[in-house]
């Protein structure tokens, strides 16, 4: 398939004062994709996806979503595009019942049955009114708007944030659910590695508002190694690795995580003359978290702390 | 007969992997036999609460083996038992897990003796399946 | 849209209720008070002096209306965005696949459906109640209640400008209720003397289609000035514009204030003197020169210092004023001119007399008396210059409208046609003529005297040729001729003397004959005495009054900082006689503040759109618009735009601002992020 993306940003850049939060974003969404959208808080995910939804003025570049101009975008584009707020945030007046009806006058193709089967899913009472919904129950009941209207590309901010375990997974489920067909595309930021895993099909990472880092799931994994290398005293200084993210000192012990490791890092380490030198798998979690943590060299967060007893 | 995948997410092995080891470990063992029928790629995502894509490539993987094939219209069946490892591959694989209970036995203060003669029993209990006979339970 | 409408209306479902019951209070009180006064009237406990008889007039109804309106219109306006404040719930709204055009008129229709029904439906039945005849005991038109509507129609504005304060993302906090300060110009052109209901209408209407079209650009870029259409940034700059102008008005009215109490000297340069004839009460007349900052002088006509002789010192200002002559009265003369009547609000009628157990008032629709029934609040029948007759009309016979007060303290008693006085005997209905002209006579003016409060003493009679003073039964004490003519001499006064039966008649010259005169037109004083008619009389020559060549002082300074666009206003308002209040010069002042503007403004503009880098066209468009509104333009350009950020240009080190994708100076397109050499990107494989 060699059609257009279905997201598609040119030198996106939104300042927030003097201060860039979207800095020289380029990127494209593939159409039938699950794409997550990753980055620590504050790193201009939300700022992104509300311009790309045409409800913040970009400072600067341009941005497509469905082939429309985000600027401008028309009703009919966002008839196609479901979008799922960061907070929930739902008329708290309105029942369960009464927030489907609402929405539904809107959507055309609106389908009772997927809303009935997402609020079923959350075991969410029709009768019931938004403003005594859980946190949960409000992002089923988001959900459910959501996706009755069977969007052909679905945004999601942040779904996880403040979901328990069994509502996370019926969101995942449901995220599973839409791709059955192979046209609709998922676009969703979180927090939650496990669920990213699960279901994404491509990462793109933002790192104090830069996009770091935009490829496959497994790519990504397999870009960051972390090295372990044994001492028989304390290790030595660290020499200048290319692509470091961390190295973590322990008493005989160096971990060392860097991307694209190769012959040359390999050399850089060998010249340290460790004892042994072993190169151990890692999560994506972890492989996330050196990626995005305090780079360079560090120890345990509070080693310098004593602990009172 | 159907085979129970269990998928981990936040290991060190991605998803993807954890299916083909533990389809190429079924059908060593025996527990998946030439001609099984294993689940199409879209229930097995359901089921698994993975993406479906997920599931594709690893079947794409185990197609490549040839332990598995995908007849036209009727699903995707595992083909022929073979050898998954080279021994130098096995052994390799099987070097941590020894060191992990060697370790362990130790730090527990089990003699090596002790240790020898679990290791006997256990292998006593072991019945190595034969290729196509099946553990139905 | 019609979901939208119902959510609307439920959401907003409390605030409806509590309208409708805070304007069924209001009318609930009016009613109370009106039926309350009649009763008192009834019982005799109250005279109907100085009162409002039609209730719909009625101040409590008018203040009420006016406050509710505007604290209802704004709150209303301001809750349906406010209900909307979480940035979810707003992104969940204009998600919605319509316009924002469509949103908007979802909002603002049900927004406006609750305020008819809150506010309109209480004072629609408080209006028909008083237009049903047998509730009030006075004349009812429909044109009275126009003052109602036109207060309901500034809550609209109101309304508008609550959303604009709710939507606007401004940078400044103030600026955000800038809107407000159009809304509350809308309110103030009811007050506009000299305006007719319909110019009032106007103003107002094109008032709410400026606030509205600003909230509906406010719709279209979720409060931003950036990313809303043309004419949502025109309409939104405007209201702003307004808004800042009041502020700017407020903040240099105290400034001037401050400044004026701490340094008196700074806006009072000059020191002129002019003067005034003043006359005592044994009818002398002596000229008081002030002005200048310096206490009044008291001089006699030929110029020599007015000595007490008991003490032989100066006569100060305090004992000038108790000897001076306090009852004199203007007598209003029909110069033909029909600007001067023309009042807002106007008058429909006037409390003319009650009896016992009626109400009468002059009713200038049928230039007749007409009269209600107290205790039924029915209507009587009307009296004109024929008598009395059962319907409004009567034979078509009709007074001339008194030169009263609306709600006067004492009311006329005489009534009059261009030829003849009557006085009405209302116990018995009945009408008697007190006096008739002399052929070819017409009465330009008649003005009841009361000497000593409601005593009714005399009627002076003003003809074309001759002056009169009539007692009530309608004898002559005198009459004098009109010298020097009308329409030339238009300002007559009468002075009543110390001395019994004295008096003295001031003919003075009008304002536009003496302008013509250079201000050298003398004025006539001729003294009468009752049975004796003149005894003398003087010519006064010309004073030298307070006027000057050149606006000078405190009017330059304030005209050069006033918008040009407030002159345009004041020109457009072609009722207001500019001749009159800004004397010969008046083109001067506009001139000043087109200047300065053109050599302050619009420089400070220029030089402000340049930071902002604005394209060119942008530029002169804002030049125009700094060129019309001055400093309000400047505050209002401030406020709307966002400040824009700037950082050096990679290419040639000047500062550039960071919303244009090349620099303004050399062109050069933003050098991306530097890498850090850990990015991972790789290509994305079209999925499946």
């Amino acid at each position: 398939m060699n059609e257009q993306p279905v997201i598609q940003t040119r030198s996106l850049t939104k300042y927030f004062g003097a201060k860039p939060v979207v800095h020289d974003l380029n990127l494209e969404v593939p159409r039938g994709s699950v794409f997550a959208f990753l980055g620590r808080n504050g790193s201009g995910k939300t700022t992104t996806i509300r311009m790309l939804l045409g409800l913040l003025e970009p400072t600067r570049g341009e941005g497509s979503i469905l082939g429309y101009d985000i600027r401008a975008l028309p009703p009919e584009a966002r008839a196609r595009i479901g979008y799922l707020t960061e907070e929930h945030q739902l008329y708290g007046w309105m029942s369960v019942k009464e927030c489907g009806g609402f929405q539904s006058q809107f959507y055309p193709r609106w389908n009772e049955k997927i809303f009935r089967g997402v609020i079923g899913h959350f075991s969410l009472k029709p009768t019931a009114r938004v403003k005594d919904l859980s946190r949960g129950e409000r992002a089923g009941l988001c959900l459910g708007l959501t996706l009755a209207p069977e969007p052909e590309l679905l945004i999601l901010d942040d779904p996880a944030m403040g979901l328990d375990p069994v509502a996370r997974r019926s969101l995942v489920e449901s995220m599973i659910y839409l791709t059955r067909r192979s046209d609709r595309t998922i676009f969703f930021s979180s927090h939650q590695l496990a669920d990213v895993e699960r279901v994404a099909d491509y990462i793109a990472v933002l790192d104090h508002s830069v996009l770091r880092a935009c490829c496959p799931v497994e790519a990504f994994r397999s870009s960051v190694k972390e090295v372990r290398l044994r001492f028989s005293g304390a290790p030595p200084a660290l020499p200048k690795i290319p692509g470091l993210l961390q190295a973590f000192r322990a008493e005989r012990e160096l971990r060392v995580t860097c991307v694209h490791y190769s012959r040359a890092t390999e050399q850089v380490l060998q010249a340290l003359a460790p004892l042994q030198m072993e190169m151990a798998p890692i999560s994506l979690e972890d492989a996330f978290i050196s990626y995005l943590g305090e780079r360079g060299e560090k120890s345990f967060i509070l080693s310098e702390t004593e602990v009172q007893p | 007969m159907t085979i129970n995948l269990n998928i981990n997410t936040g290991s060190n092995t991605p998803i993807y992997k954890q299916i083909t080891d533990q389809v190429r470990m079924a059908v060593a063992s025996g527990r998946l036999a030439v001609d099984d029928q294993l689940p199409s790629i879209r229930a097995l995502a359901e089921r698994l609460v993975i993406n479906p894509n997920t599931v594709a490539r690893a079947y794409a993987d185990l197609a490549r083996e040839g332990l598995i094939e995908s007849r036209a219209g009727r699903g995707v069946f595992v083909t022929r038992k073979r050898k998954m490892f080279t021994r130098e591959e096995g052994w390799r694989r099987l070097e941590p897990l020894m060191d992990a209970v060697i370790g362990e036995a130790m730090v527990l203060d089990f003699t090596p003796q002790e240790l020898r003669e679990a290791i006997e029993k256990k292998l006593g209990q072991w019945k190595p399946q034969k290729g196509g006979s099946r553990n139905d339970e | 849209m019609k979901a939208l409408i119902q959510k609307e209306l439920r959401e907003n479902l409390k605030l409806a209720v509590l309208g409708l019951i805070v304007f069924t209070v209001l009318v609930m009180l009016s009613w109370r008070d009106y039926t309350g006064m009649m009763k008192d009237v009834l019982l005799g406990l109250r005279s109907l002096e100085g009162y409002r008889l039609q209730p719909v007039e009625s101040g409590l109804i008018l203040v009420g209306t006016a406050w509710l309106c505007v604290i209802f219109g704004a709150v209303l306006g301001w809750m349906q965005i406010f209900n909307e404040r979480h940035r979810d719930l707003w992104a969940f709204l204009v998600h919605r696949p319509v316009s924002r055009t469509q949103i908007f008129f979802g909002k603002v229709i049900a927004g406006l459906g609750i305020y008819i029904v809150a506010a309109g439906l209480p004072l629609v039945c408080f209006i028909a109640w008083a237009g049903i005849p047998g509730h009030v005991a006075a004349p009812f038109q429909w044109a009275m209640t126009l003052q109602i509507a036109w207060l309901f129609l500034a809550g609209i504005a109101f309304y508008f400008a609550g959303m604009l304060t709710g939507l606007r993302q401004a940078r400044w906090y103030a600026s955000r209720a800038l809107g407000l300060g159009l809304a509350f110009m809308i309110l103030l052109v009811n007050v506009v003397p000299n305006w007719r209901s319909w110019q009032i209408l106007v103003v107002m209407l094109i008032g709410i289609a400026i606030l509205a079209t600003a909230v509906w650009g406010g719709f279209h870029s979720d409060g931003h000035y950036k990313g809303q259409p043309m004419l949502g940034k025109l309409g939104l700059t405007a209201s702003i514009t307004v808004g800042a102008g009041l502020v700017a008005f407020f903040v240099a009215f105290l400034a001037f204030a401050l400044l004026d109490n701490f340094l008196p000297n700074l806006f009072n340069s000059d020191n002129q003197r002019w003067s005034a004839h003043m006359m005592t009460k044994d009818g002398t007349i002596y000229k008081e020169i002030q002005g200048g900052h310096r206490p009044p002088e008291f001089v006699d006509l030929d110029g020599k210092p007015f000595i007490d002789v008991k003490t032989g010192r100066m006569i100060d200002l305090e004992e000038f004023n108790r000897r001076a002559c306090n009852k004199t009265t203007s007598i209003p003369i029909d110069c033909g001119k029909q600007s001067l009547k023309r009042r807002n609000p106007p008058t429909f009628f006037t409390f003319y007399q009650a009896t016992p157990d009626t109400i009468w008032c002059y009713w200038n629709r049928y230039g007749r008396l007409v009269g209600y029934d107290i205790a039924t609040r029915r209507f009587i029948g009307s009296v004109g210059p024929n008598g009395f007759a059962n319907d409004l009309s009567g034979g078509g016979d009709r007074f001339n409208t008194p030169d009263q007060d609306r709600y006067p303290s004492v009311p006329s008693r005489t009534l009059r046609t261009a030829t003849a006085i009557y006085r009405a005997d209302l116990q018995n209905r009945a009408i008697r003529t007190l006096f008739t002209t002399e052929k070819d006579e017409t009465i330009l003016g008649a003005t009841d005297i009361f000497l000593n409060d409601n005593d009714w003493d005399y009627t002076v009679v003003v003809t074309k040729r001759f002056v009169r003073l009539l007692t009530p039964d309608g004898k002559v004490v005198w009459k004098t001729p009109y010298e020097p003519a009308h329409p030339d001499y238009n300002r007559i006064q009468i002075s009543f003397l110390e001395a019994p039966g004295q008096s003295a008649l001031w003919f003075a010259p009008s304002h536009s004959a003496n302008r013509k005169a250079d201000w050298k037109l003398p004025t006539r004083v001729t003294w009468l005495a009752r049975d004796q008619g003149v005894v003398k009389s003087t010519d006064l020559p010309g004073l030298n009054l307070p006027r000057s060549k050149f606006p000078h002082g405190i009017a330059m300074k304030i005209s050069s900082l006033l918008p040009p666009a407030f002159w345009a206003a004041v020109y457009l308002d072609l009722d207001l006689n500019v001749d009159e209040i800004w004397p010969a010069y008046w083109w001067i002042l506009p001139l000043i503040s087109l200047a300065v503007a053109a050599l302050v403004w619009v420089p400070a503009g220029w030089w402000l759109g340049r930071r902002y880098s604005l394209t060119l066209q942008a530029q002169l468009g804002w030049a125009v618009f700094h060129l019309l509104c001055g400093i309000p333009g400047l505050l209002a350009f401030l406020s709307v735009q966002e400040w824009p950020a700037r950082e050096s240009c990679p290419n040639c080190k000047k500062l550039r601002v960071v919303d244009r994708e090349h620099c303004e100076h050399c062109g050069a397109d933003f050098a991306p992020p530097e890498k850090n050499g850990t990015e991972i990107f790789e290509p994305l494989a079209a999925v499946k």
